[in-house]
């Protein structure tokens, strides 16, 4: 068939050219305006080959990263080692004023932790290896190996230890997408942990969050944490967003600008914890 | 085997952009190896040639951003489009016509990315994000000796049949 096209005028050769061009500017627009869900389940199904691949490639990435900073870090070693023995004697003495208040606090939280272990029987957290990273430079979110299949939904919360990462934005059968605190479009109610002042935590698209309407008259300073305050439903309270860098304040401005330092940054982590929604559970 | 290196090529970026170069972030600014394969394309093939890969490449780079389905196909495609109508009125073989186009156009890029994300999350600050346009713009130039040469070695236009 196309030997015969060959053969034809170069009028006539164009035309198939221009018809599969057409086709494809038409299919390029159409994609624009395929529902969310759909087009991120296209996304994650396209790209479910390789995540064996970037998985791979991605442990061997993190190999030889966390064997640059282990070389790096034994050139500062030895004046950090200075400072840190001063530091461990006198958190010694702190340590033995504690202990009597840890006792206390012990007996209480063992209580706690009974009823919580029988109120959160089901609930177990998955662990899931980091595969894979945004491509723009302006979103900031991670590909994670684990998906409906797992018995993972959309909005569920993605923590490390007890620090906020962000939560699942896109899902596939094998592999999910992670939407991080940092990316512009996510925002996670929070609070400050002293004066406990509200606020919503917004991602910048780089390695720091802004933290909005903080009214002028609050008392915020830098190296405050900020914890997740657990209204909307969607991120669990009491979880550690990061701590403030920056405060400024514009005469002109109702509110102040406060930015944040993660607590988590994911250049390091090698692995997440996902943890089940309650709001999604209940769409289930 | 043209289409097939294409398609072996475009896999191979989409791991390496999604796995490795993160690691090589600075300011949490990483280069962006499908627009530097676009502008090679673009450079080094016929207009028709040109359309397809840098359809396919946008393609990839929507599998693997959270962003809207279709932006960078569509983006790709037009910007492949502006590249190949100036192609033959500069001197595209020299190493620093390629790096420069490759500055300006990412910028051009960029800036069209950032309104985009600004249109459709009304919560983004433009200020925020404008600034890393130029910054990105310098990183993806800096890597184009590297790339450019790379891409070289794999492809010759000669190869293909117009």
């Amino acid at each position: 068939m196309f030997y015969g096209i060959r053969n034809l005028s170069p009028n006539l050769q164009k035309i198939p050219n221009r018809f599969s061009i057409c086709l494809l500017i038409i299919l390029s627009f159409l994609l624009l305006f395929i529902p969310e869900d759909l087009s991120n389940h296209i996304k994650l199904t396209a790209a479910s080959p390789l995540a064996p691949v970037q998985k791979t490639i991605s442990r061997t990435g993190n190999f030889f990263s966390n064997g640059v900073h282990k070389i790096s870090s034994i050139f500062r070693s030895a004046a950090e080692n200075k400072m840190l023995k001063e530091k461990i004697f006198n958190l010694q003495n702190e340590i033995i004023k504690q202990q009597n208040f840890i006792t206390l606090l012990n007996q209480k939280l063992d209580t706690v932790s009974k009823f919580q272990k029988n109120w959160n029987k089901e609930e177990k957290p998955f662990i899931a290896n980091i595969i894979g990273y945004e491509t723009s430079n302006f979103r900031r979110s991670i590909l994670i190996d684990i998906g409906k299949k797992h018995g993972v939904s959309i909005n569920d919360v993605v923590v490390f230890e007890t620090a906020l990462v962000g939560r699942i934005s896109a899902i596939g059968f094998t592999t999910s997408r992670v939407m991080l605190i940092t990316d512009p479009a996510s925002n996670v109610p929070s609070r400050f942990l002293k004066s406990r002042i509200q606020g919503i935590v917004q991602g910048e698209s780089n390695a720091r969050c802004s933290i909005k309407y903080i009214p002028r008259n609050t008392s915020v300073e830098e190296g405050d944490k900020v914890i997740s305050s657990g209204i909307g439903g969607i991120f669990p309270q009491s979880l550690y967003i990061g701590d403030v860098v920056t405060v400024k304040e514009k005469s002109a401005q109702l509110f102040k600008e406060v930015t944040l330092k993660p607590r988590i940054d994911v250049s390091k982590l090698e692995y997440v914890l996902v943890v089940k929604n309650k709001i999604s559970d209940l769409k289930e | 085997m043209p289409w097939f290196t294409i398609i072996i090529v475009l896999l191979c970026i989409s791991l390496i952009q999604t796995t490795l170069l993160f690691y090589i972030s600075i300011f949490n600014i990483h280069p962006d190896l499908f627009f530097i394969f676009l502008v090679y394309f673009s450079l080094n093939f016929d207009i028709e040639r040109s359309f397809y890969g840098n359809w396919a490449a946008g393609l990839a780079k929507d599998f693997f951003s959270g962003n809207l389905f279709g932006l960078n196909t569509i983006m790709f495609v037009v910007i492949g489009y502006l590249i190949s109508l100036i192609k033959d009125e500069i001197f595209r073989k020299h190493l620093f016509t390629q790096i420069l186009v490759t500055f300006i156009v990412s910028i051009i890029y960029n800036f069209v990315s950032v309104f985009m994300i600004c249109f459709s999350l009304k919560s983004v600050n433009l200020l925020t994000m404008v600034w890393k346009c130029p910054t990105i713009a310098i990183y993806n130039a800096l890597v184009v000796p590297p790339i450019f040469w790379l891409l070289d070695r794999l492809y010759s236009p000669s190869k293909f049949s117009t």
